[in-house]
């Protein structure tokens, strides 16, 4: 979710980033680990793959759109590891070469979508895929967990935005940062993210049908 | 510009947006936002548009959003409303400035690898870009009238399958193309 | 009876039966045998997915066949020989490819360090030296600091050159060269492989016009994978029922005027 910088206090966007390095680190010691140096040229296309996914405008009801996230897609088809690591390196890009912004809210992304939203649909899909690949609802092992992960990734940055109200306020008792507490954020976030997570849900069950062999898998 | 150079660049940069986004008062927000304007440089007009398109949406939202909620309840707003979009300008701006002057990859360079992670990665979005760019175009000359919502999301699913399926052979020839230069040998 | 000494020179390449499919059912190359000659000048013509790219790979050691023997100064190229550190690095020094789509080959920060990295790993003495007079050479010394993937493609093309070119290789193994180069890149590349007579090549190409200007001898791939000619480019140029079976040229219907048709010979390039 792109959120500007300078809506979040340091204290938060700092302690996100200690918390997601060791990570980022984790993630590079398992691949490389299965991979060597091959693990350069594959994670190189995948970030690349990340980048122009989330161009890509998935149709909402009502003529709208929005951007897809790609987390699903690739969390199925690449594997956890290398999808949580190409969409931070994604994110990385986006600010800083691209200059998207974001750099403050990187960590908070990374974490959330990344390794939380990321974690729930590999979870998700590997519980469902076993039970209901050979079945006509095998698309429900896509399209659940897609949609689960993106809506806690949107609920845990709902809940870091509404926090922010918490962390300071001036003399006259105005915030400091971003003004709306959880009960706020929450439905607003989390709310819409429940639509376009279900239609992401679809659309990577689409995808992943017209590409059985999935030859970028990690 | 040496990797030395990129990489305080980067770590001065970063320093920055930790800095700024500590920094409350409006004026001085303000005053910084008067220097980086003056101090941008070339494309200037072009970068400000960029970034307001950027946070137009976000800032006008939380902004009337807190005014009007804070009207009603008789509180004052002004200088949050002030803090929130000049800080949120002034880092959006200085980013951009910054990304159009550091080489990522030359600052990064105490790590080979990721410095051939993030060259490559450029490239590949590019290439991927191109294909995006093409199958947008393809798709909409041969749906000169709009579709129903089931249509747009087969489009989009086919743009996605594409850009899999071409990233899938991106990949290896990448690694083809490294291995034919002897990038693995040392290592294997 | 007088002892005659019988010197037998190994092949700088040999293919022998080779085939090769990429497990999807397909043979790309079948019964693929061959040789080539240290500085010999050979093209590979075929039409699209007759495997003329696999054949390049194969040579250098990327793809191994599936049966049937390659060989490179006599030692298998295959999985295990590849396996030897030591011949591996003398074998990618000794044999460079150019990928038909430079990217696959590109990876380093600046067009600079892309030519100096062969040189470099090799360790030739001043590979920056090296880089700067190979990217001069190439029409790229204004681009020395971009970084590769901000180059056209064409530049690309010769950025690719250039780093094949700096490590010296004794094989020059060329996919489709011409494809992004313009006249001035193409003549020099033409100008450069006339002078490098010690220089053995294998360039593909669908181009019958540049062909003869890449090399003497000619193996034409049938659309199958197999080898319908291995012999002088000049009499395979002039067999046009050759080059229609190996689909390098076309008869289209051609009326004329007065009601009479015929169908006329068409390739990529005259050649004639």
């Amino acid at each position: 979710m792109h959120i500007p910088d300078g809506l979040i206090a340091p204290q938060v966007y700092l302690a996100a980033t200690a918390l997601v390095a060791p990570v980022w680190a984790l993630g590079v010691r398992r691949l490389t680990r299965r991979l060597d140096e091959r693990l350069i040229p594959r994670l190189a296309v995948l970030t690349a793959l990340a980048f122009v996914l989330s161009t890509i405008m998935i149709p909402l009801p009502g003529g709208t759109s929005a951007h897809l996230i790609g987390i699903g897609l690739l969390v199925i088809a690449c594997g956890f590891w290398a999808a949580f690591l190409a969409f931070s390196l994604m994110l990385l890009l986006q600010a800083v070469v691209f200059g998207a912004g974001g750099i403050t809210t990187l960590p908070i992304n990374a974490l959330c979508m990344g390794l939380v939203g990321g974690g729930v649909i590999a979870l998700g899909h590997r519980a469902l895929i076993g039970r209901l690949a050979a079945t006509r609802w095998s698309m429900l092992a896509v399209l659940l967990p897609v949609w689960a992960g993106i809506a806690v990734a949107a609920t845990l940055i709902a809940l870091v935005l509404g926090i922010q109200p918490l962390l300071g306020q001036d003399s006259s008792g105005q915030p400091l940062y971003f003004p709306f507490r959880i009960a706020v954020t929450l439905p607003v976030i989390v709310m819409p993210h429940l639509v376009t997570g279900a239609i992401e849900g679809l659309l990577s069950a689409a995808v992943l049908e017209i590409l059985p062999a999935r030859r970028l898998a990690t | 510009m040496s990797s030395k150079c990129d990489r305080c660049l980067l770590l001065a940069w970063l320093a920055a947006v930790v800095v700024i986004s500590q920094l409350h008062d409006p004026m001085l927000l303000g005053v910084l936002l008067a220097a980086i304007l003056v101090l941008y440089g070339r494309g200037l007009p072009g970068a400000l548009k960029r970034v307001l398109a950027a946070v137009a949406l976000v800032n006008i939202t939380v902004s009337l959003g807190f005014a009007i909620h804070a009207m009603l309840d008789e509180r004052p707003w002004l200088e949050f409303v002030l803090r929130l979009n000049l800080r949120v300008v002034v880092l959006t701006l200085l980013t951009l400035r910054a990304s159009q002057g550091i080489r990522l990859e030359r600052a990064l360079d105490f790590s080979p690898g990721l410095q051939f992670l993030l060259v490559l990665a450029q490239g590949q979005i590019r290439a991927l870009q191109r294909l995006a760019a093409d199958f947008r175009f393809g798709f909409t000359s041969r749906n000169p009238v709009p579709l129903a919502l089931g249509g747009r999301m087969q489009g989009a699913a086919r743009q996605a399958a594409a850009l899999m399926e071409k990233a899938e052979s991106h990949a290896e020839a990448l690694t083809e193309g490294m291995q034919s230069r002897g990038f693995f040998d040392d290592r294997d | 009876m007088i002892a005659t000494e019988i010197t037998t020179e190994i092949a700088l390449l040999q293919f022998d039966s080779v085939a090769f499919g990429y497990g999807d059912g397909r043979r790309v190359l079948d019964q693929v045998s061959f040789d080539l000659a240290a500085g010999e000048r050979l093209v590979v013509l075929g039409a699209n997915g007759c495997g003329k790219s696999t054949l390049l790979k194969l040579a250098n050691g990327l793809l191994f066949a599936d049966s049937g023997i390659v060989r490179y100064q006599g030692r298998r190229l295959d999985r295990a020989g590849l396996a030897a550190k030591d011949w591996r690095r003398e074998f990618r020094a000794s044999v460079g490819l150019v990928f038909q789509h430079p990217e696959a080959m590109l990876f380093n920060p600046s067009v600079g360090e892309e030519i100096a990295y062969g040189p470099q790993r090799l360790g030739k003495p001043n590979p920056e030296g090296l880089a700067l007079e190979w990217a001069r050479r190439l029409g790229l010394e204004r681009h020395i600091e971009r970084a590769p993937f901000a180059l056209s493609g064409g530049e690309k093309q010769r950025l690719a050159l250039a780093c094949v070119l700096a490590c010296e290789p004794r094989l020059l193994l060329l996919d489709e060269p011409t494809a992004n180069l313009d006249p001035r890149a193409i003549g020099w590349l033409i100008d450069h492989l006339a002078g490098a007579t010690q220089l053995a090549v294998m360039t593909t190409t669908q181009n019958l016009a540049l062909a003869v200007e890449l090399g003497q001898r000619a193996l034409v791939l049938s659309e199958a994978g197999r080898i319908l000619f291995d012999g002088l480019l000049e009499v395979a140029l002039a067999d046009t029922e050759l080059l229609v079976e190996a689909n390098l040229a076309h008869r289209h219907l051609h009326r004329h005027q007065d009601g009479t048709q015929h169908r006329h010979l068409h390739s990529h390039g005259d050649w004639s």
